[in-house]
């Protein structure tokens, strides 16, 4: 009875170490490319771990545009009422025919805009990355579990104040430079 | 320092047991792992994506600990404020200063000013 038990664990445990290998994989762009702009595909796609384990391209290019726009919408505020950050752990980006101004989020016209980092090719990992995968999950949970609101309003904040005080320093600088002429043109005569 | 050495010719039970320190083997590979020192392409991949890995990890890192340590600190005990008050303050001392070696007397400033004036109004006045 005692070995039947620690055998049915056994597998247990191999079946799940067996499926957390096989979801591990690289975080290279994961491409979702949609056909329609319907609220009922959109909840399909749209989950809170989209972008925990690697970079998501939404390719929009072939809706027209109001559709576009529509979609572009609806990733937004399903980020922005779920208290997610669409810049990390992986950020998520929109291919679409629109201007870059009408969103926050990233957008790119061109596949070939995108970051190349996350660019690699995908196959099968060794024991090696596998490790090091693994041990990348958790960093990527823990940056997950940060407060996205906050810290956009942080970084925000932060934003603002520093570009204010690089313009004062700016102006400061042009003073400074105008009294030591003009205080060397004393000196000299 | 031991280096590793291709060896030539030799007869595979002379080599028995050494199989894993031994990087290439002349005429036979086939009981060495594959690839080693041949650069394969399998293993070359598995190296970049070893690095891109690597990254990743040190980009998380970084993230993480701009996220929960850094953002938190800056929040927390912002100088912001004191420093734009501290420039804003210098600003006008600089003002202040500069305007003060431009009212001098004889200051180029002035003489400059008074030769446009003197200059339009001389041609006013003859005119």
């Amino acid at each position: 009875m005692v070995l039947v038990f620690h055998y049915l664990i056994m597998r247990v445990d191999f079946h799940q170490g067996f499926t957390n290998n096989k979801a591990m994989s690289l975080p290279v762009y994961l491409h979702i490319n949609l056909k329609t702009a319907s609220l009922e595909e959109m909840g399909n796609l749209l989950h809170s771990d989209m972008n925990l384990k690697h970079p998501v391209v939404f390719n929009l290019k072939t809706l027209d545009l109001d559709g576009q726009r529509e979609t572009i919408g609806l990733i937004e505020n399903f980020f922005v009422s779920q208290n997610l950050s669409y810049k990390y752990p992986y950020p998520v980006y929109i291919l679409s025919d629109h201007e870059e101004s009408i969103t926050k989020l990233p957008l790119v016209h061109e596949l070939q805009k995108l970051p190349k980092f996350f660019g690699q090719r995908e196959s099968k990992m060794n024991v090696r990355e596998t490790h090091l995968s693994s041990k990348n999950k958790l960093l990527q949970q823990e940056v997950k579990n940060n407060d996205a609101l906050a810290n956009t309003d942080n970084i925000d904040n932060y934003g603002d104040s520093h570009r204010v005080i690089f313009e004062l320093e700016q102006e400061r600088k042009f003073y400074r430079g105008i009294l030591n002429k003009l205080m060397k043109a004393q000196k000299d005569g | 320092m031991d280096k590793k050495r291709l060896i030539k010719n030799s007869e595979p039970e002379d080599i028995k047991g050494f199989e894993e320190f031994i990087e290439g083997q002349h005429n036979d590979s086939s009981f060495l792992p594959k690839g080693v020192g041949g650069g394969s392409k399998k293993n070359e991949a598995g190296f970049e994506h070893f690095t891109f890995l690597t990254d990743d990890a040190e980009r998380l890192t970084r993230l993480k600990r701009m996220l929960s340590e850094k953002l938190p600190f800056s929040a927390k005990f912002d100088q912001s404020d004191k420093l734009i008050k501290d420039q804003r303050d210098e600003i006008e001392l600089l003002k202040k200063k500069l305007f003060e070696v431009c009212d001098k007397e004889g200051s180029g400033y002035r003489k400059s000013i008074g030769g446009i004036f003197d200059g339009y109004f001389e041609s006013v006045k003859k005119a």
